[in-house]
């Protein structure tokens, strides 16, 4: 090559590499910001009214005389007060529920009624109530017997209800309002700025050249149309918590913990959080941009108080956070729908995980094999592949639990079949994955290649299980992986049967017991669609939008499919599945991962607050992949990504297809032996962690624990999110989010002595503490007053430890000398959970006395399950923070109480105790 | 009592104990030929075998891990770094890692390793499925060496053909060196003798430049002669039947013949002025040359202008229609026809171009008989360029031994390096968003070339292995590991 041409090559190069770099920038344009959402417009506009009109009055009026109250019940109309329209009656409802909980409802009476027009668009009439779709009715129960009307005057109607009537409704008639107290302090207030709105029907023929320029008939973005046949509809709330200073939760966006203002400079976000799932590759951190899943759950915390509400709705939703120097206020609003929320007053975070999960659903008791490590790449290429990877994890001696297949190992990206030429034998690929226990988790998406050649596509466009587009008659038809693809539509409930019915054995060829699923671009995922995604207007089953299911098209992929995979197993063994998707109760049914992380220090940052926020939310069994699904991580980020992957409840390694191999062996030494520790600490303490899911499936409290979770009256740790806790166990884990660095202050929130988990040196005293943390260390505490339970044996795979001895740590309380821990285990594998085979102890430890107590609320049922387990023993208990020469062992059961002492070796370690745990 | 007796007792007491020991030596995940590794001291003690710590004998397979090297645990799963002996009688002996034992998998076949469940002892059946695939290794190997013989033999004969063509080779280089020699005296010798004088030899050679051109010209007129005749006697034959009727050939080739005639007039003014130009310039050449031209170098440059101007002459002659490109061996100055020193230099030429191209030649035969491709040496010959395809998939993978790794039409890499039996191809057609595409490709023994997998581990690395007879080697016959087909001691 001559000189010349060279210099072309490199000039040419730097232009690319500007283009890329440039693209990525662009990107963002992809989506729309409030400004380019006709509705967000709209209600932002009233909002900025509000601030800035002193004239301003809300759009609704009460009529006094429509509000009653029966059983439970506080029933009213509102009216619209526009000039020269009449009757515009809108219809509420406040619930006082079982669980404590407040529910308002808002409807309009036409629509209700089905007095509309909507020319000839096959579009249902009545507005899209989640609850109802949801199946969160059955769970729904209204308290008719606690709730009790204290005042009803001109002015206002209070109600008190929950236990011990601790809390009160006051329904202010004008203007209409309402307050929600706990002990007679108000803690929530819905409509307190007047932002109340509900976009009342009009006939298209009346629109005019006003709305046009809102958005309201029809919109453009990215120069696709949304025809909008029924017009402007959407809805709005502003709800402001009382004395909250700090608001959690409305995942999923890469933003802080504690949500950041939405209309300031100082934050820098001038944009809403949104809630509206897309496919966002390579996202920007720090942001409210959407991302790939949708909870509109929100938390207020304050000194030893939380509070939280539920908006009930799946359409695109918008939400403005403002503070003043004691409250915060949030505006909500939804494009479609009808206009829904819960309300809970706590008072703990307990009290409100539980009144809220037992609504939408308590997270899934996992498979143990879950829980472990996965090793996932883009793509493991062929059964070759897949053995090479299976046993060079044994000769390097790491364990891991399931392998995963992404798209490529199907017959040209059709699901439910295999590459015949890459994998010819997959039952022969399982057998052997289940010789070393372990497991395949492959790749299924809901887009289905238009072929008529191919089963899945054959039976799907025969039966029609396809969503239409806006003609309502024609298959909606866009590009997807496979080409040219069809959408299954999962609202319509004979097509959810039928996809869960092609997990079966007999279905999916070639599928075995140890596979799992992996459900992706489920938002869904539509390439060159709006958005990357589905058209607003295309139409599901029943007559509905997509606008209207949109945030729950996910939900009902995965609900869908874990019907299908119990039934595949008839109804013994746990699914796995993992969703990119997913909304409020899709905790119950999947795991969920963040989505197209960078590898880079900025996105490994983000992924942790990302996790913890999806915890908090309800959507605790989450993580990122490890290390970043694009690039090539160096080895000092690689391995900081494994050190903070084993303590993300959902841990997986992925890589793009375009990466290096990053098998965790591939960066040589130091690094392989750094990784297989912190692989080993993961393994180690899996009884902590299944103890811990299943606290989380019982309660609804997250698995990771911010600070402000674990000290709910400390202020200073209200917006801390690079530091966290693990369940009730007492860990508490600092991650290293910064290059080049080999120490960290982690916080201290009380006056407890911390014990540092490698060596059990004390750190004492409120505040921050400087810790090590050489490269491949990841500090790790151990709070006093913890009995941490751990298997020191490494296996294979997770599932191989159920019969192994375990170890107690016992990090004695320098305030009050004593201990407790918990330990929650089962087969790992089946639903006989469900029917009391299980063992639950509590362990405490004072004064010299190790108390081993049954807490099993039904030891009966229980019993088939212990028998078997009696070999389950105690190999080691290590006492840290105090000096005995012996204790003494008391095991409660069910026959009374046996005792005995133990001797205690010189380094703390009592050795064979000679503790059954059965 | 005598002490003889005592002795005896003693002896007896301690092949007692000795056995007693025995007996409790039985321990889990020891061979036999280790079990004298496991014996107490005097005092009920035992000394870890890989650390200096000692522990209480009954410490050992305790289910807890006190030796540091794990030595104390050989049968359970309590130490992470130990080692657990699967005796897997009736096949093959083994260890496996403490943390596969009591882990309910079956690792060992004859379930050794696992006290939960119970394992089926797969041992007898494994020993079958071994000895087949023993056999049927080894009468690959033997099949395959076969070939590899074969192609060896053959590769030797086209070795001694590359071997005689490098000779053959050698020996033409010898001789056109020697030739090439002898001209460039010629030319040297011309240059120093009175024949040589550069101005003699130029006008000379413009003579005959200009005698062919007048012969030329003479010729062309006798041709213009002929012609004019003809032409006459057409027009003669026009006018006779002008009034009478013809049939249509011939109205047709009369016709032809007016617009060919129309042409003629035109040709003949033409050619007459290059007459005539050709003449005036050839004359003032012949002039020039003989007056002015002093220094050879000089003359060199002329006569090159002078070839070109002959050339252009001739071409311009040909398209006139003038003459014939068929006859030019008469009127083209050939090699033979060329001036003396022209003739020599164009056999210098010559023998240069060809000498180039037979050392080009020699250094591709040199190439080929060099001993350079590691273990195949013996096959090279033979393989090179060899063909082997498959299709995996969309793709159609295609390699040629020694040169190209192909998948369809894109090139994965050409051949840079063997080590053993992996061939490494390199520097391939480069990835969108990647490297340059490589392969390595892996060759195991087997009876014909055969692609067996294609893997692109990451982004435009290939492996791709294949088999082939060309990785057989007599090293491969495995001998059987089963204790009743060979003496074959514990240790593996």
């Amino acid at each position: 090559m001559n000189l010349v041409s060279f210099k072309w090559i490199i000039q040419w190069a730097i232009i690319g590499l500007l283009v890329i770099g440039h693209s990525e920038a662009a990107f963002r344009h992809s989506f729309r910001t409030s400004a380019q959402d006709g509705f967000a417009k709209r209600n932002r506009q009233l909002a900025t009214e509000q601030k800035y009109n002193p004239n301003y009055k809300g759009q609704f009026q009460l009529d006094t005389s429509s509000i009653t109250f029966s059983d439970g019940v506080v029933s009213g109309i509102l009216k619209k007060q526009i000039p020269e329209k009449v009757d515009l009656l809108f219809p509420f409802t406040v619930s006082f529920l079982q669980d404590g909980s407040t529910r308002f409802q808002l409807d309009e009476k036409r629509r209700l009624e089905g007095d509309v027009d909507y020319d000839d668009a096959k579009v249902r009439m009545d507005r899209f109530d989640v609850a109802q779709y949801h199946d969160l009715g059955s769970r729904i129960n209204v308290d008719t017997e606690r709730p009790e009307v204290k005042i009803h005057n001109k002015k206002l109607l209070k109600v008190d209800y929950g236990n011990d009537q601790r809390f009160s409704m006051i329904l202010h008639f004008q203007p209409f309002m309402i307050e929600f107290l706990r002990d007679d302090t108000v803690e929530i207030v819905l409509n307190q700025r007047q932002l109340l709105n509900m976009e009342h029907y009009r006939p298209r023929a009346e629109r005019t050249r006003e709305d046009e320029s809102l958005g309201m008939w029809e919109e453009k973005f990215d120069n696709i149309l949304d025809s909008k046949p029924r017009g402007p509809e959407s809805l709005g709330l502003d709800i402001s918590f009382i004395g909250y200073k700090h608001v959690y939760g409305i995942p999923e966006h890469t933003s802080s913990l504690s949500l950041k203002e939405t209309n300031n400079s100082e934050t820098g976000y001038t944009d809403p959080y949104r809630l509206y799932n897309v496919d966002i590759f390579e996202y920007e951190v720090d942001s409210p941009m959407s991302q790939y899943g949708a909870i509109p759950f929100m938390q207020a915390h304050k000194v030893n108080s939380d509070v939280g509400i539920f908006w009930s709705n799946a359409a695109a939703t918008w939400i403005d956070i403002e503070k003043d120097s004691s409250s915060t206020s949030t505006h909500w609003y939804s494009e479609s729908g009808k206009l829904d929320v819960f309300i809970y007053l706590g008072p703990t975070a307990l009290d409100l995980y539980e009144a809220y999960s037992g609504l939408t659903g308590r997270t899934q008791l996992p498979p143990l094999f879950s829980i472990g490590y996965h090793q996932c790449r883009w793509n493991y290429f062929s059964e070759e592949d897949v053995q090479n990877v299976d046993n060079t994890f044994n000769e390097v001696d790491m364990p891991y639990d399931a392998i995963w297949l992404d798209i490529d190992y199907t017959s040209g990206r059709r699901y439910f079949t295999w590459d015949e030429a890459t994998f010819p034998h997959p039952q022969e690929t399982l057998k052997k994955l289940d010789s070393n226990g372990r497991k395949m988790v492959v790749i299924l998406d809901p887009h289905i290649k238009n072929d008529p050649n191919y089963f899945v596509s054959k039976e799907l466009l025969e039966n029609g299980f396809t969503v239409k587009d806006s003609s309502g008659v024609e298959n909606y038809n866009a590009e997807c992986w496979p080409g040219d693809s069809v959408w299954v539509d999962f609202f319509n409930m004979e097509g959810q049967e039928w996809w869960g019915s092609l997990y079966s054995y007999d279905k999916f060829k070639g599928s075995d017991k140890n596979l799992f699923i992996w459900n992706d671009m489920n938002e869904p995922s539509v390439f060159k669609g709006p958005e990357t995604s589905m058209h607003r207007d295309a139409i599901h089953h029943g007559g509905w939008e997509h606008r209207d299911i949109h945030n729950l098209y996910g939900h009902e992929c995965i609900n869908s499919t874990y019907r299908g995979m119990v039934k595949r197993d008839n109804g013994v063994l746990r699914p796995f599945i993992l969703t990119r998707s997913f909304f409020a109760g899709t905790n119950a049914l999947a795991a969920s991962w963040i989505g197209d992380t960078l590898g880079t220090w900025e996105h490994f940052r983000g992924s942790l607050a990302t996790v913890l926020t999806n915890g908090v939310a309800g959507m605790p069994f989450s993580g990122a992949d490890v290390a970043g699904f694009f690039g090539n991580p160096d080895p000092e980020l690689f391995v900081r990504w494994y050190e903070l992957g084993i303590f993300y409840p959902f841990f997986r390694a992925h890589a793009h297809i375009d990466t290096k191999r990053r098998e965790p062996w591939l960066y040589g030494e130091p690094y392989t032996s750094m990784i297989r520790n912190l692989l080993g600490i993961r393994y180690r303490l899996l009884p902590t962690w299944y103890t811990t899911f299943h606290t989380t499936h019982m309660t609804g409290l997250p698995i990771l624990r911010p600070q402000f979770l674990a000290h709910p009256a400390d202020e200073i740790g209200f917006d801390i999110d690079n530091q966290f806790y693990l369940g009730d166990s007492g860990l508490l884990i600092k991650p290293i989010l910064e290059p080049s660095i080999d120490k960290t202050a982690v916080y201290i929130a009380d006056d407890e002595t911390y014990y540092d988990f490698y060596d059990f040196n004390e750190i004492n005293g409120k505040g921050h503490h400087v810790v090590p943390a050489p490269l491949g260390k990841i500090p790790i505490l151990l709070r006093g007053g913890n009995i941490l339970v751990t298997r020191e044996r490494i296996r294979r795979a997770s599932e191989l430890t159920i019969n192994d001895p375990f170890t107690l740590y016992i990090a004695v309380s320098s305030k009050t000398g004593s201990a407790t821990g918990d330990l929650y285990m089962d087969d790992g594998t089946s639903f006989d959970y469900t029917k009391g085979a299980y063992i639950s102890r509590k362990i405490t430890f004072k004064d010299g006395v190790l108390d081993v107590l049954d807490t099993h609320p039904h030891p009966q049922s229980g019993i088939r399950y212990a028998e078997s387990m009696k070999h389950l023993k105690v190999e080691r208990i290590i006492l840290i923070g105090v000096n005995q020469q012996k204790i003494k062992i008391r095991k409660h059961g069910i026959s009374g109480v046996s005792s005995w002492d133990v001797k205690v070796d010189t380094d703390g370690v009592i050795k064979k105790p000679d503790l059954y745990l059965v | 009592m005598h002490l003889k007796s005592r002795n005896f007792l003693a002896a007896l007491f301690g092949s007692l104990l000795f056995s007693f020991v025995n007996a409790k030596l039985s321990i889990r995940g020891i061979s036999e030929s280790e079990l004298h590794l496991y014996k107490p001291t005097a005092n009920g003690q035992w000394k870890c075998l890989g650390s200096d710590k000692t522990i209480g004998f009954e410490q050992i397979n305790d289910d807890y891990c006190d030796c540091p090297d794990g030595s104390d645990e050989p049968g359970t799963s309590a130490c992470s770094n130990g080692k657990f002996f699967c005796k897997n009688d009736g096949y093959i002996s083994k260890y496996i890692p403490s943390n596969w034992v009591d882990d309910t998998k079956c690792d060992c076949c004859d379930g050794s390793d696992e006290s939960l469940i119970k394992c089926e002892n797969t041992c007898k059946k494994e020993a079958e499925v071994y000895k087949q695939s023993l056999t049927k290794h080894n009468q690959l190997v033997n099949d395959g060496l076969k070939i590899r013989d074969d192609w060896i033999a053959q590769s030797a004969v086209m070795k001694k053909e590359t071997k005689r063509k490098y000779d053959s080779v050698s020996v033409k280089i010898t001789e056109i060196e020697k030739l090439k020699k002898e001209l460039e005296n010629t030319v040297q010798t011309l240059k120093q003798s009175p024949e040589s004088d550069s101005r003699f030899v130029l006008s000379t050679d413009l003579e005959e430049i200009k005698n062919d051109l007048f012969n030329l010209l003479d010729e062309r007129n006798e041709y213009n002669e002929r012609l004019s005749a003809l032409e006459n006697l057409l027009d003669e034959i026009s006018l006779q039947y002008e009034t009478d009727n013809f049939d249509g050939t011939l109205k047709e080739a009369l016709d032809s013949w007016e617009d060919l005639k129309s042409q003629n007039i035109k040709r003949k003014v033409s050619s007459e002025k290059i007459h005539n130009d050709l003449e005036s310039s050839l004359t003032h050449l012949s002039r020039i040359a003989k007056e002015e031209a002093t220094y050879f170098s000089f003359f060199k440059k002329i006569e090159k202008d002078l070839t070109e101007i002959y050339w252009n002459v001739k071409r311009s002659l040909i398209d006139f229609g003038i003459l014939s490109p068929s006859i030019p061996a008469t009127l083209l100055k050939t090699a033979e026809g060329g001036s003396y020193l022209e003739r020599i230099h164009s056999d210098l030429d010559a023998a240069e171009d060809e000498l180039e191209n037979l050392h080009k030649e020699q250094a591709t035969l040199l190439e080929d008989l060099q001993e350079h491709h590691n273990g195949w040496d013996n096959l090279y010959r033979f393989m090179k360029g060899m063909k082997t395809e498959l299709k995996v998939g969309d793709y159609l993978y295609k390699i040629l031994f020694f040169e190209n790794v192909y998948q369809d039409s894109i090139n994965l890499g050409s051949f840079s390096e063997q080590s053993g039996n992996t061939l490494k191809y390199l520097n391939g057609q480069s990835c969108w968003n990647g490297p340059d595409r490589s392969a390595t490709v892996v060759v195991d023994c087997g009876t014909e070339n055969e692609i067996v997998s294609v893997l692109e581990a990451q982004k435009c690395e290939y492996t791709i292995k294949m088999k082939s007879p060309a990785a057989c080697s007599p090293s491969q016959f495995q001998t059987s590991l089963l204790k009743d087909d060979n003496d074959v001691p514990d240790e593996l």
